[in-house]
Formats: structure tokens, C-alpha cells, sequence
């Protein structure tokens, strides 16, 4: 088996395992889920009613194939509480995520490379340690506490950019954009903060490389070298990292969009988790969670354009 | 200690915390859940941090704080590295198919972070809980343990003592326990500063979003959260419980680091 089908082969049996644990975790686990959903003051007859309704009196692989096969051909469902179909909310919902962990991966680069790189170079001053310092206290810090903290001062004390709220694309652009700033921002710093670290690292493996000092031997200046030869094997490594950040952003935003009150996926889940409405819940977790997958598969496959070494299609043991 | 500055800077931080979750076991200024009309007092005599929207006593809640905070991280990596590390141990003494499959599995594991853990556990459970909270946050810190420690029992299994220990008839499980856990202990427990660290960052996050510990127990995370309608006049009620959140974190991230440094001294040379 070639490596691309072997990894393909494996994201979708690790697809269909994640959506056994998730239906499991809701479904499986002692408890009556109509009950749950209703809370403790429901009467009996009103939870038969709704066990009824979303017909959890019927064996469970049967309803898991209903839910999979729903997923697949785009029947998100409904809602269990208000019976609205979900599939149009969570495309809209999707939508400012999405554009929120975009800006914020864009953030969190645009932070951590050019400080990473300096703090490689100048490793050994005093410079490079306090950016590796600063870096160490905003990996402590937890994402609403920064996303607090920028809120009063940009948004409520300096009034340069909204504290909080969404303007939609369609309304207008400018809005758009200024509302998405500070969320994007807050979630870019927190992520930079742990990509320096590892871009740090990345360079230093670099710059301590034979090939780099060949280069500077014969002439390269440190800054066009590191860029012509350092910059595609630190990238190596570095892609993996961002790949994966990708995936924890998508998590971080729900905290952020919480705390900026933005309408994003994120803040529509914990609303459902209050509503006590598992269906949705269910949905979209499995969606978080496919994206996650989709993301790690994407950060495999491209080893194979940055490392020409991986394109003869064996597979490599890791050990 | 005056080698490894790291280790010792983090070692202070976290025992302070460890100081404060002790004394909060015998001794508080105030009843943490104590509520008074003398309310958004600021720090003085009276109340060492001043007192929040309900009139309790900040620095009182913010000692009973570091006791959840504490807990919450060692159960988390408690299950952490109580199920990822034999898992680890195994996938590197069975390394055809039974160990590619074990850290395949933990792979998809991989794909539950903590919070969304967490959510479906609270979505189940009809309400977040400190146990919901604690249990999401260890299992989704199964595969890094897994991982680290599957690196470093390879690298154990590859030395000559292992190959005499099989020569002298010690069996896999023999090797396990008697050789090869032993000696990844001190990567393992770097793991284990790291992934505490992450823990009370998750516990806060989810305390924050109202889906870790009820509001009868006072939690850093759960203070910010109470501290939301007061920010824009009294910055005081979550200074405190974020500078503590702060403190505990990062005293965990670098007593990790430093005790890395100590294990792998040419880290120190390539590093700084």
C-alpha cells in the first residue's frame, strides 16, 4: 500500500471510530437522555413523549446509522427542542468560525516567525531570552483572560475597535472586519505565544546545521541563507505544528467567540449543551471533530510537497 | 539550583500554590462562600485582595481556589499517565501491528481535545461537573503520555542490558516493569509538569464557559467568570485569580522545562 491510500485508508476508519465514541459518549452512557434533556422536573409523561418523538425506544445501531447516514447526505437534522432544521444555522455559525481561525492563524504567524527567527539568532543575548521569556508567560495565560484584558483596553478604554458583537460580511465590510479584529487577535497571540517555542527551535536545529555553515562559508550573508536554505527544512517541521494548531484553534474560538460575544459555532454549541438539545450537540461535535481529522490528514499529505524524500511513495517506519 | 535557573524559578512558583492549597486546608481569613454587604471592597487590612460582587472575600476563595486547581491537575494527569504510559510501554516492546495500532488509536483520542471532551461529557451528563471536567481533561491527555512515553521505552529497549535481560529468560512483562519503566520515569514526569500545566488552563477555560465546577466551590477560572459584570468599574475582582492562574501555569511549564534541561544536559547548550 502506498503511503497516500494507506493515510486516506486510515482517516476514514478513524472517522467512523470518532463517530462511535461521540454517539457512545451520548447515547451509551447510563442515564436516560430524554430525561437529561427535560431536566428534573419533567413529568414522566412528558419524557415518553420525547423518547417517542426522537425514537430513542429503538436499538442504538439503528439510530447510529440513521445519524451517519443523515450526516452524509447533508440531513443535519433537527433540532429536538424546537424542531427547526439545523443545517442552515450551522452553515451561517460555520462561517464566522471560520473566519476567526483563519485571522487568527494569520496573527499568530505573522507573531511567531519573525520573533521566533530573532530569538534563534540571538540566542545567546539578552534580547532573544526575553522574547523567549515573554513567550513562556503568554503560553500561562488563558485565552479569555487575554481576550478580557484586550477587550477593555482596545475596545472599552482606547475605543479604537468594538469590545464585542459581530457585523455580518453582507451588512458591511468594514464592520465585518473590525469586529473580527480583536477576537482573531487575541486567539493568534495566545497560539503564537506556543508557536514561538517551536519555531525557535525549529531555526536553531537550522542554524546548527552542516549545510548552513557551508553557506555562510562561502559567502551567504545569515538572513538570505536562512531564508534560501533554512527556511523550507525548519518548515519541515513547523508544519506539523501549524497543522495542528489549525485543529486547536477551531476549539480556542469557542472560548473567544464566548467572550466576544461573536455568533460563531462555538457559542451555538454551548448553547446547545444549555438547551439540553443532544441531537445538535451531537452533530456538531462530530463536525469539530471531523475538521480536526481533515486537518491532520491535510498536514500528512503535504510532508510530501515540502520533503521531495517522501514522494516515493513508501511508507516510512517511524520508529 | 544556581546551574538550572529554570527548575528553580519554577519550583518556587509551583510551591507557592502548593503553600496556599495547605493553608486553605486549615486556615481561611474568611468563609470563602460568606456573603457581606461590604461589597467590591477594595485590597486593605480588613480583606488582603478586597472583596467581590457579593461581598466574599477574594484572597479566602482565591486559597480554596489553588486547592481545586491542584486537584483537578493531578487527577487529570493521574488518568493521563496511568493509561497512556503502559500504553506507550506496550506499542514499543510489540512493535509490529499491535503497536502501530495502540498509538493509531491514541491518534483519534488526539482528536478530542479536552474542551469538546468536556462538552459532550456536560451534554451527557445534563451539567458540567468538577468530575466531567477532570475526566475530559485526563483523557485527552492520554496520547501525549502514550507518545513520550512509547520514544523513550524504544530508545531503553534498545540497549545491551535489555538484550542480556532476554538472554537471562526475563519475560516482556519482566522487562517492562523492571527495566524499562524505571528508566523513562524522569521523561515521564516531565510529561507530567507539562500536562499539568495544560490541565488547569482546561479546568479555568471550562469553569469560565460554566461547564466545570458548580458555583458553590470557588475556582480561579469560575472567579473570572463572576467577575464579568463588574470589569469595566472594578478590574480588581479578576486581577487576582488571573495572576494566580498565571503564576500556576507557568511555575508548572517551567518546571518542565527545567527539569528537561537536568535530564539532557546538551539541551542546555544547543538551546540557550
Amino acid at each position: 500500500m502506498t503511503r497516500l491510500t494507506g493515510r486516506v485508508v486510515w482517516f476514514a476508519g478513524s472517522l467512523l471510530m470518532a463517530s462511535l465514541i461521540v454517539f457512545a459518549l451520548l447515547n451509551l452512557l447510563p442515564g436516560d437522555l430524554a430525561g437529561v434533556m427535560l431536566g428534573p422536573n419533567a413529568t414522566p409523561e412528558a419524557v415518553e413523549a420525547l423518547r417517542g418523538r426522537l425514537g430513542l425506544d429503538r436499538p442504538w445501531p439503528i439510530r447510529y446509522l440513521e445519524w451517519i447516514a443523515g450526516l452524509f447526505s447533508g440531513q443535519l437534522g433537527a433540532s429536538a427542542l424546537t424542531g427547526q432544521p439545523i443545517a442552515p444555522m450551522i452553515v451561517d455559525k460555520f462561517g464566522v468560525t471560520f473566519s476567526l481561525v483563519v485571522f487568527g492563524m494569520f496573527f499568530a504567524v505573522a507573531i511567531a516567525l519573525p520573533l521566533g527567527i530573532h530569538s534563534a539568532l540571538r540566542r545567546h543575548h539578552a534580547d532573544g531570552v526575553v522574547v523567549a521569556g515573554i513567550s513562556q508567560f503568554g503560553m500561562a495565560l488563558p485565552v479569555f483572560v487575554v481576550g478580557i484584558g484586550l477587550s477593555l483596553l482596545v475596545g472599552v478604554r482606547l475605543r479604537w475597535l468594538p469590545a464585542n458583537g459581530y457585523v455580518s460580511l453582507g451588512d458591511s465590510l468594514g464592520g465585518w472586519a473590525s469586529h473580527l479584529v480583536l477576537p482573531a487577535f487575541t486567539l493568534g497571540l495566545v497560539q503564537g505565544a506556543v508557536l514561538v517555542r517551536y519555531v525557535r527551535s525549529a531555526f536553531i536545529d537550522v542554524l546548527n546545521q552542516d549545510y548552513f555553515r557551508t553557506a555562510r562559508a562561502i559567502g551567504w550573508r545569515r538572513w538570505p541563507a536562512l531564508l534560501r536554505h533554512g527556511l523550507r527544512n525548519a518548515a519541515l517541521q513547523l508544519v506539523t505544528i501549524v497543522g495542528l494548531q489549525f485543529a486547536t484553534l477551531f476549539v480556542g474560538a469557542i472560548v473567544v467567540e464566548s467572550v466576544f460575544v461573536l455568533p460563531g459555532l462555538g457559542s451555538y454549541l454551548l448553547q446547545m449543551v444549555a438547551n439540553r438539545d443532544i441531537p445538535v450537540v451531537q452533530t456538531i461535535v462530530m463536525l469539530l471533530v471531523t475538521l480536526v481529522l481533515v486537518i491532520n490528514l491535510l498536514v500528512d499529505l503535504s510532508y510530501a510537497i515540502i520533503d521531495p524524500r517522501l514522494r516515493t511513495g513508501e511508507e516510512q517506519d517511524e520508529s | 539550583m544556581k546551574r538550572n535557573p529554570t527548575l528553580a524559578v519554577g519550583g518556587a512558583m509551583v510551591a507557592v500554590v502548593v503553600l496556599l492549597a495547605l493553608i486553605s486546608v486549615f486556615w481561611t481569613p474568611w468563609l470563602p462562600t460568606q456573603v457581606s454587604t461590604n461589597r467590591l471592597a477594595p485590597p486593605g487590612a480588613e480583606h488582603l485582595m478586597g472583596t467581590d460582587g457579593f461581598g466574599q472575600d477574594i484572597f479566602s476563595r482565591i486559597l480554596i481556589g489553588a486547592r481545586s486547581c491542584l486537584l483537578v491537575g493531578v487527577v487529570a494527569v493521574g488518568i493521563g499517565a496511568l493509561l497512556g504510559v503502559p500504553l506507550g510501554i506496550t506499542a514499543a516492546i510489540n512493535r509490529g501491528w499491535p503497536g502501530r495500532l495502540i498509538m493509531r488509536t491514541t491518534d483519534i483520542v488526539y482528536a478530542f481535545p479536552a474542551l469538546l471532551l468536556a462538552i459532550l461529557l456536560a451534554a451527557a451528563r445534563g451539567s458540567g461537573s468538577t468530575l466531567t471536567a477532570m475526566v475530559a481533561i485526563g483523557i485527552a491527555s492520554i496520547p501525549a503520555f502514550a507518545r513520550v512515553a512509547r520514544g523513550a521505552a524504544l530508545q531503553v529497549l534498545s540497549q545491551d542490558y535489555i538484550l542480556a535481560a532476554r538472554g537471562a529468560g526475563i519475560g516482556r512483562r519482566g522487562i517492562a516493569i523492571r527495566h524499562v519503566l524505571p528508566n523513562i520515569t524522569p521523561v515521564v514526569l516531565v510529561q507530567g509538569s507539562v500536562s499539568f500545566g495544560l490541565a488547569i488552563l482546561a479546568e479555568a477555560s471550562l469553569s469560565y464557559l460554566g461547564l466545570g465546577t458548580p458555583p458553590t466551590t470557588p475556582t480561579w477560572g469560575r472567579m473570572i467568570y463572576e467577575a464579568q459584570p463588574y470589569l469595566y468599574s472594578n478590574l480588581n475582582l479578576a486581577f487576582w485569580p488571573g495572576l494566580f492562574i498565571a503564576l500556576a501555569v507557568l511555575g508548572f511549564n517551567l518546571l518542565g522545562d527545567g527539569m528537561r534541561e537536568l535530564l539532557d544536559p546538551t539541551l542546555r547548550e544547543a538551546d540557550k
